[in-house]
């Protein structure tokens, strides 16, 4: 499966587009990575990617086909999204929530024995198993991404988008989540994800779109995108790119800050 | 290493990576495996589902056919131990009159020449039980029937507001029902009417239009002031309250300056409600809403769980949840207003019958529903039951003052309980 952009405008205000040119693409087993500074409309372009805002110009197509012609059940099955931030409205429990993926594909019948296969394969697959009694406003918000995220899984998609599957997140959570968008990744699936830290394009291995507020987008594979350069003009950081191996001869890139010298300022 | 050689050195261990990634050595070709284990198990959980659901809806069950023998035998025998001034029916008497109508209007359908004599066994019955009593005793039973009815939509269109607003003090009356239906029946009692029965067409007409032409015009405005794209729900929140006031202020001020002491007796009689009860045309109008509404409520009891969720979590797992939410709004002002012109004021249920459900069960839809509906018919059964001894004088206090006097304290003990779980 192929999710492309070609030449994509988008924003919310009529005649006043956030972003405008924006072509790329993510294929079933990639990881693509948006980054870009705050405002730079990286959660709109992803809501215009899935449709869910009109876009301005441009085309959206998966294999082929126009997203915005795509009846919701199709673009389910094609899909799955998993936004930001998820104020719970009442105390579903977490096997309940992550059921709740299979709607689109039900119709007026109930969950079959089929449906609760896929659930629990699901939530197996993202290791919250043990959590599916609990109420999921009572469990931590790392455990709440990966909830969020098998329930995508339930829709069986080909695509998952995350809208900053990390934020908010501390650091053992941030790489548990990221952890399991590698594991999905090689396991076919394609990954379009938004997030604020270029380190995550690193770790993922994947193509990053950049976008920025008065440049052209960029798009290519981390390396290429995340230079010293292009960090500077996007957020105004000095930056050095950094290579290592680690002890198990994994190839580890990172992308380090650079403070002016006491001296300079 | 220099800097050079080691970014040729990354570039091909990423290669590397990506022709391992690529080569069937790393990844199965299917995105997710579903195993034989997770099937048994899945059914496992299917099974022991359902054994939680059948023990709930058992101890439900057994519940409302207690009250509903209670309200069925009670109150003409009841009445009289308080001292009332009712006419009064030993429980043998009662129990004579149900086998009386299962043999003239049960049994014939099995045998159509006992048809025949079911004219001779009312005569009869007539002559030593007196002319009244067989009448009386089986609309206290059809009563009971329809009260369970309205116990139950009240309940349901409860539920279906506070989820499409996800909020759990949004009650039906928010987009104006209730003071539609005061309204209607103002004009009702305006136009010189004392009781439904003085013109039940009339009164029908009133207080379903104006009941839901008050709601068409909220939900019409919040959508003009969203621009005619979609459906806000604060605009509607806002839009309903705004109107409320208003068309409260109305009904107050006819009631304060404009009625006399005739019309606002008749205004009282006619909003309790009393006798529509056992009229036909409302009976049969509550019946087909009855169903018509709560039909689709139960087949979209699981799709129904999308509506206490942003649109985007709804439409990115292939469910219009604009359209979703819009409808549940129609079926609970629908169900609303049916139990409102049937029974009168009693919207205190709607918005306390969910909240104790959701304390006692998941808040998955389909248990608050069926909860729901059980403790609502439970509730309203119980209030009804009381309601049969509250006779100060010769008059019976009205089963909605009931309802906030028996609902409220135990409504504050189960929230204090709940520690917020709601």
């Amino acid at each position: 499966m192929k999710l492309e952009a070609k030449d994509l405008a988008c924003g919310w205000e009529k005649g006043k587009p956030i972003q405008r040119y924006v072509s790329f693409r993510v294929e079933s087993g990639q990881v693509c990575c948006i980054l870009g500074p705050n405002g730079c409309g990286k959660s709109t372009l992803l809501k215009t990617m899935m449709g869910l805002i009109p876009r301005m110009g441009g085309r959206v197509d998966v294999d082929g086909q126009d997203v915005g012609r795509m009846s919701p059940k199709q673009r389910a099955s094609a899909m799955a999204y998993v936004s930001q931030a998820h104020n719970p409205p009442f105390t579903y429990k977490v096997r309940d929530v992550v059921m709740l993926g299979r709607t689109g594909q039900l119709g007026l019948s109930q969950p079959s024995a089929r449906d609760l296969q896929i659930v629990r394969t699901a939530m197996e697959d993202m290791g919250v198993m043990h959590l599916a009694d609990r109420m999921y406003t009572d469990i931590s918000g790392g455990e709440l991404q990966l909830v969020m995220i098998a329930r995508a899984l339930t829709q069986r998609p080909q695509l998952l988008v995350l809208d900053e599957p990390t934020a908010a997140l501390d650091y053992g959570n941030a790489m548990r989540v990221i952890a399991k968008v590698r594991q999905l990744a090689r396991r076919g699936y394609g990954v379009l994800m938004t997030t604020h830290s270029p380190d995550h394009a690193f770790m993922l291995d994947s193509n990053v779109v950049l976008l920025q507020r008065n440049n052209p987008m960029q798009f290519g594979p981390a390396v290429d995108v995340i230079t010293e350069r292009n960090m500077r003009d996007a957020y105004g950081v000095n930056v050095e790119t950094k290579e290592f191996i680690s002890r198990d001869g994994q190839v580890i890139r990172m992308c380090a800050p650079v403070f002016p010298h006491e001296d300079e300022l | 290493m220099s800097g050079d050689s080691a970014k040729t050195y990354a570039r091909s261990m990423i290669e590397r990576a990506k022709e391992l990634r690529e080569s069937d050595a790393f990844a199965p070709p299917e995105t997710m495996r579903l195993t034989p284990a997770s099937a048994a198990a899945a059914k496992a959980e299917a099974r022991t589902s359902r054994k939680v659901a059948r023990r709930w809806v058992v101890a439900f069950a057994i519940i409302c056919a207690l009250l509903a023998g209670f309200s069925l035998l009670l109150p003409y025998y009841g009445i009289d131990a308080m001292g009332g001034n009712r006419q009064v029916y030993s429980p043998r008497d009662v129990l004579a009159c149900y086998q009386l109508w299962f043999q003239t209007h049960i049994l014939p359908l099995f045998d159509p020449a006992l048809a025949n004599q079911a004219g001779l066994l009312v005569n009869r019955f007539a002559e030593t039980h007196g002319d009244s009593m067989y009448t009386l005793v089986i609309n206290r039973a059809v009563v009971t029937v329809i009260v369970a009815g309205c116990g139950l939509m009240l309940a349901v269109s409860g539920l279906l507001f506070q989820a499409a607003f996800r909020n759990p003090l949004a009650a039906p009356s928010l987009l104006g029902v209730s003071d539609g239906v005061t309204l209607g029946v103002i004009i009702y009692t305006m136009l010189g009417h004392a009781n439904i029965a003085d013109d039940s067409k009339l009164y029908l007409l009133l207080v379903y239009g104006l009941g839901a032409a008050t709601v068409v015009v909220v939900l019409l405005l919040s959508r003009l002031m969203s621009g005619g794209r979609r459906y806000n729900v604060m605009d509607m929140l806002l839009l309903g309250t705004v109107i409320c006031q208003l068309l409260a202020g109305v009904n107050s001020f006819v009631q304060n300056f404009v009625m006399d002491e005739y019309q606002w007796e008749g205004f009282y009689n006619v909003q309790q409600a009393g006798d529509a009860l056992v009229d036909p045309l409302i009976q049969g109008v509550f019946v087909v809403i009855f169903v018509v509404t709560l039909i689709p409520a139960l087949l979209l009891r699981f799709r129904f769980n999308m509506i206490s969720f942003s649109n985007e979590f709804g439409t990115m797992a292939g469910v219009r949840t604009g359209l979703l939410r819009g409808f549940a709004l129609v079926l609970g002002s629908a169900m609303q207003l049916a139990a409102m012109a049937t029974i009168g004021q009693v919207a205190m249920l709607s918005l306390a019958v969910p909240v104790l459900v959701r304390y006692m069960m998941p808040a998955d839809f389909r248990s608050q529903f069926l909860g729901n509906c059980l403790v609502g018919v439970a509730m309203l059964l119980a209030c009804v039951a009381i309601q049969h001894f509250a006779i100060i004088g010769i008059v019976t206090m009205p089963v909605g003052t009931i309802v906030s006097v028996f609902i409220v304290p135990f409504f504050v003990w189960m929230v204090a309980l709940g520690k917020g779980r709601w």
